[in-house]
C-alpha cells in the first residue's frame, strides 16, 4: 500500500507527496498572468521548509529535475530554476545542520537574507547581460509575498501534514 | 556509551555532509547550464521546442480545477466588459463612420500617389489567427504560449500582433504549440521608426509595461504621443505595423505606451510575413 505509514514505506510517502506538492506548485506558473504570485519563489519556500535534509539522497536530484522542468515552462535559461531551488535546499540543510531547525525567527530570517540575494543576483545579471535596469518597487512585490507565505506553508506543513518539517 | 554516542553522531554528521555536498555539486552543474547558454545548442533547442506541448498537457491537467475557477472570473469580467464595449460603440457610432470614410479617402490617394511615383508595391502577406494558451508576460523573460504550431505553417520568427499592435515573435514551434516571445522580454530588440519623419531606433524590452526606444540618433525631436510603429529592418518585421506611442521622455530614454495589452487578449495573429530571413535579434 502506498501510503502505508509504517517506517519502511515513509520515506516513499514523504518522498511522493513533496515531489506533487512542488509539482503543482511549478505547473501553476503556466496559469498565473498577474505580478503578485511568483510560483517559481513559493516553491523555493516550500523546498526551504520542506524536510529535504532528512529525505535520502534522491532529493536534491528530483529538485535539479524539477527545475529543468520549471525552466521548461516558463523559457527561462535551463538551470536557472534548478540552481534557485538547489540554493534554498542547500540553505535548509545547513539550518539543519547547524541545529537551528526548530528556531522559525531564525529560518525565517535565513529565508529573507537568500530571496534578497536571489533578487541581487537577478537583477546584476539581468542588468550585465542585457544592459537594462529591471529594478521597480513592484517588483518586490512577489518576493514580499513568498515571505508572507512562509508562515501559512509553515503552519500547513508542520502541524497538518506532519512530514516535512521535523520536530524530534 | 560514549563511543556510541560519538559513532552515532559521525555517521550522522558523515550522513548529512554528503547529501550537503551532493547539492553543492547538482548546484555547479546546474550554473554551468546556464553560464554555458546550453539551451541555444541545437539539440537541446529542438528538445525544447519539442517537449513544449507535453509539458503543457500535463501542467494543464494539474492545474484544471484552478484554471475553471479562474475562467469562471475572466467569462463574469467578459460579460461586464462586453455591455460597457456595446455603450461605448453606441456612442462613437456616428463619430466611426465618419473616420471610416476619411480612411477610405486617404487609402485611395496613397494609391494614386504611388502610381504617380511608380513604386514598388510592399509584398502581400496574410495571417493566422491563435488562441492563446498561456500568458507568462509578468517574468523577466515574458512569453506566451499559443495553441498552433509547425502543423499550422507556423515557424520561427513569425511576428505576432493584436488587434492594435505588435505583441512580439515566435521563438519555439513544436506541432501543435508554439511559443512566443513578447516585446516586453529583456531580451527583444525590435527595429522600429518614430514619428512621421520616420527616426530610426532600436525598442527594447524592460521587463515593465512599457518598453524603452534606444539608439536613436534624433531623440531631442521626439514628442510625446508620437506613433511608434516598426521599421522592417532586419527583415523579421514586415513595415508600419503599430507599436505604440512614446509615452515619456527622460535623460537618455524614451518610453513607448504599447497599444497591446497582452493581459486581456484572448487570440493574436501571426503574420505570415516571408521576408522573414534574419535571426540577429
Amino acid at each position: 500500500m502506498i501510503f502505508d505509514r509504517d517506517k519502511k514505506n515513509n520515506f516513499f510517502y514523504n518522498d511522493f507527496i513533496i515531489n506533487v506538492i512542488i509539482f503543482i506548485s511549478i505547473s501553476l506558473n503556466l496559469f498565473s498572468s498577474n505580478s503578485i504570485f511568483d510560483f517559481t519563489l513559493l516553491t523555493c519556500v516550500i523546498i526551504f521548509l520542506s524536510k529535504g535534509s532528512r529525505m535520502n539522497w534522491k532529493y536534491p536530484l528530483y529538485i535539479f529535475f524539477w527545475g529543468i522542468y520549471s525552466d521548461l515552462i516558463i523559457s527561462y535559461p535551463i538551470g536557472y530554476s534548478s540552481t534557485l531551488f538547489l540554493l534554498f535546499l542547500l540553505m535548509n540543510q545547513l539550518s539543519n545542520f547547524y541545529g537551528i531547525f526548530f528556531l522559525d525567527i531564525v529560518r525565517f530570517f535565513i529565508l529573507f537574507i537568500s530571496l534578497i540575494f536571489v533578487f541581487i543576483f537577478e537583477y546584476l545579471a539581468v542588468y550585465y547581460q542585457f544592459s537594462t535596469n529591471i529594478f521597480t518597487p513592484l517588483n518586490l512585490l512577489p518576493l514580499l509575498i513568498a515571505l508572507i507565505f512562509y508562515f501559512p506553508l509553515n503552519y500547513l506543513l508542520k502541524n497538518n501534514l506532519k512530514l516535512y518539517v521535523s520536530k524530534e | 556509551m560514549r563511543t556510541f554516542k560519538n559513532q552515532f553522531f559521525q555517521s550522522f554528521l558523515g550522513s548529512q555532509l554528503r547529501k550537503i555536498i551532493f547539492t553543492v555539486l547538482l548546484i555547479s552543474i546546474s550554473s554551468l547550464l546556464i553560464f554555458t547558454q546550453v539551451e541555444k545548442t541545437e539539440t537541446i533547442k529542438s528538445f525544447r521546442s519539442s517537449s513544449i506541448g507535453i509539458v503543457y498537457f500535463i501542467s494543464s491537467i494539474v492545474t484544471s480545477p484552478i484554471k475553471l475557477i479562474e475562467n469562471s472570473i475572466l467569462r463574469i469580467d467578459e460579460i461586464k466588459n462586453l455591455y460597457d464595449d456595446v455603450q461605448q460603440y453606441k456612442k462613437e457610432r456616428i463619430l466611426e463612420s465618419e473616420s471610416f470614410q476619411e480612411l477610405v479617402s486617404l487609402k485611395l490617394k496613397i494609391a494614386e500617389y504611388e502610381q504617380l511615383l511608380n513604386l514598388n508595391k510592399d509584398q502581400e502577406y496574410n495571417f493566422i489567427t491563435s488562441r492563446v494558451l498561456a500568458d507568462l508576460s509578468d517574468k523577466y523573460f515574458s512569453s506566451m504560449l499559443i495553441n498552433i504550431g509547425a502543423n499550422n505553417g507556423v515557424f520561427e520568427n513569425m511576428p505576432i500582433t493584436g488587434p492594435s499592435g505588435l505583441l512580439g515573435r515566435v521563438t519555439e514551434v513544436d506541432d501543435n504549440i508554439s511559443r512566443g516571445m513578447l516585446v516586453t522580454d529583456v531580451s527583444s530588440r525590435i527595429p522600429v521608426s518614430v514619428s512621421e519623419k520616420s527616426f530610426q531606433g532600436i525598442l527594447i524590452g524592460q521587463n515593465k509595461k512599457n518598453p524603452r526606444i534606444e539608439f536613436i540618433k534624433e531623440s531631442g525631436q521626439v514628442r510625446i504621443g508620437d506613433l511608434v510603429t516598426t521599421s522592417g529592418k532586419g527583415g523579421i518585421f514586415p513595415p508600419y505595423i503599430f507599436v505604440g506611442q512614446i509615452a515619456k521622455k527622460g535623460e537618455g530614454y524614451i518610453e513607448v505606451e504599447l497599444f497591446e495589452d497582452v493581459n486581456s487578449l484572448t487570440h493574436v495573429r501571426l503574420i505570415n510575413f516571408s521576408n522573414n530571413i534574419s535571426n540577429d535579434f
